[in-house]
């Protein structure tokens, strides 16, 4: 972690002449993390706190666990990288897979436990980094395609809180989907 | 914890099931159900239009209609039986089927969701008439909300009922649009009697609406094309490119431009865009192998009906003979030609020979404001 963040300071400083500023960021459980204010900013959250002046020192994360943080700080510097130092908006982000570097790198970075999973896609929500909330609402939307509902609620662990005859009721509504 | 996710995040993820899996999901739990029925699928292009068959029966209540899922490949049945009169399909409105109950000879519209099982006539129109030529346009674009409609119906020609004893019908030279955010019918105007005499002789099918203009085409040949420029109220008609040789002909409208498809004699189906200037440029041609796999045993394309959406172009005979589909394959960037299996038997049994009417839908489990 220490290693990567030294190399992209010192590769953003060759490259401009501005925003080489850093912010730390203090996760719930009182972990800190100094990234550049460019990297953080790809969350809209934390740029519109950076922006509104509210910044100071630290900007407290109490949603966000450190072990999530992190992954997310990776996320972000590997999308800004991938962008270049244009806009911090997620340009870099396409559905075309055949012409998206990232795709292969975001397909690994998804592949955790589900409460990891879930952790993540509430922490993009939070933070508003839509790039991060496409790619985990779609591994989840992988996850449920093709399923029975039993299926569903066996790799969700989803409690049936139907009963039998109301299950049949619901079914029946999209009964041509069961077919 | 899944089964507590915040509904929007919940809802974002439903966004990205096509309809099968979603409506597998939301039977798994009630706050999933509930979820899925308040938020709208998303009409984003990841979603793919379902080409949606409906039996074409005289004065009878439909049963069932036929879903061919794009993704997998196959079929479904989806009851109709919620639909208290028989009725006539008569085009798309983005998730929602215009529909025309066929119990009475004068034009009565209504709107329905197959999938959501809601109808609702709309009102009567100023004027009544038969067999006009009716045309959709949505009044938004992809930011269009699926719960809230936005869309106008315009009804153009017919004809009148007699106004005395000895007088016979006559064609009605009027303009008629209606409105779905205020939910009322209105008189736009005159039209030249013309062009309400062509609608009502040759009553078209679906319109296509490209670039500000709704375009209607004659039933048959010589075919022709008409279109009425909303914003100004002015009539235009356009030639067809070898309109005395085609067998078939439709207008549909494929990535945004107006676009004719048809069967020429002895020959190939195929594709011409209009370009500048009103005029067509030949675009595509079907594969032979597709045409004749297509054709089987007949010799004429005469019995060849055609839809499109902007992704998307469907050429269909009945129920059980395959189809031909040219299609957008979003990872390629182009356009490719697939062959659809038919759909012979369901769930064990045969399913009879019938004339259908296709439409392509983005299907919504999501019940709209319907009123």
């Amino acid at each position: 972690m220490a290693s990567s963040s030294t190399s992209v300071v010192v590769s953003n400083k060759e490259k401009e002449n501005k925003n080489t500023k850093k912010v730390t960021l203090k996760s719930s459980d009182g972990e800190s993390f100094e990234v550049d204010e460019s990297v953080a900013m790809e969350s809209q959250t934390i740029k519109h706190i950076i922006e509104d002046g509210c910044a100071n020192n630290e900007i407290p994360l109490p949603n966000v666990t450190s072990g999530i943080l992190s992954r997310v700080i990776e996320y972000c510097k590997k999308h800004k990288e991938a962008a270049g130092e244009s806009e911090p908006s997620v340009t870099s982000y396409t559905s075309n897979s055949t012409t998206n570097p990232l795709t292969e790198w975001d397909t690994e970075f998804v592949k955790v436990d589900q409460n990891t999973l879930f952790d993540l896609i509430l922490a993009a929500n939070y933070l508003d980094i839509k790039g991060l909330l496409d790619l985990t609402c779609k591994t989840v939307a992988d996850m449920m395609k093709g399923k029975t509902p039993q299926e569903i609620r066996e790799t969700f662990h989803i409690k049936n809180d139907y009963t039998p005859e109301e299950e049949a009721e619901v079914r029946k509504e999209n009964q041509w989907a069961f077919e | 914890m899944w089964s507590n996710l915040p509904s929007d995040l919940l809802a974002n993820i439903f966004s990205l099931l096509p309809p099968d899996s979603l409506a597998r999901a939301s039977s798994s739990c009630r706050h999933w159900h509930t979820c899925a029925k308040a938020y709208p699928l998303s009409t984003a292009s990841n979603n793919l239009a379902w080409f949606l068959a409906m039996p074409i029966q005289r004065n009878h209540t439909l049963l069932s209609c036929y879903l061919h899922n794009p993704i997998l490949n196959n079929w479904h049945a989806l009851s109709l039986d919620f639909l208290p009169d028989p009725v006539r399909l008569v085009g798309p409105i983005g998730s929602l089927v215009l529909i025309r109950p066929t119990i009475s000879t004068f034009l009565q519209l209504a709107i329905c969701n197959p999938f959501t099982r809601q109808f609702r006539h709309l009102p009567m129109l100023n004027i009544t008439r038969t067999k006009p030529a009716v045309g959709v346009v949505m009044v938004l674009d992809s930011t269009q909300s699926v719960l809230f409609p936005c869309f106008k119906v315009f009804v153009a020609g017919g004809m009148s009922e007699a106004e005395a004893p000895r007088r016979g019908a006559t064609y009605e030279p009027t303009l008629e649009m209606y409105d779905s955010r205020r939910d009322t019918w209105q008189i736009v105007g005159p039209m030249p009697v013309e062009f309400a005499v062509r609608l009502t002789v040759w009553t078209p099918n679906e319109s296509v609406y490209s670039k500000g203009v709704l375009y209607w085409i004659t039933s048959a040949r010589a075919y022709s094309v008409m279109g009425l420029e909303i914003g100004t109220n002015t009539w235009v008609e356009l030639n067809v490119p070898m309109a005395e040789k085609l067998e078939f002909a439709t207008l549909v409208r494929r990535n945004g431009v107006l676009t004719l498809v048809g069967g020429i004699c002895g020959g190939e189906a195929c594709l011409w865009e209009l370009v500048e200037g009103y005029n067509w440029r030949l675009v595509e041609k079907m594969p032979i192998e597709f045409g004749i796999r297509f054709l089987g045993s007949k010799t004429s394309w005469g019995s060849t009906k055609c839809v499109g959406s902007d992704k998307a172009i469907y050429l269909y005979r009945d129920l059980r003979s395959g189809m031909v589909v040219w299609r957008e394959v979003v990872d390629k960037g182009k356009w490719e030609w697939f062959w659809v299996e038919g759909c012979c038997s369901f769930g064990g049994k045969q399913v009879q020979t019938l004339p259908i009417k296709g439409v392509l839908l983005q299907p919504s489990l999501a019940p709209s404001w319907i009123p």
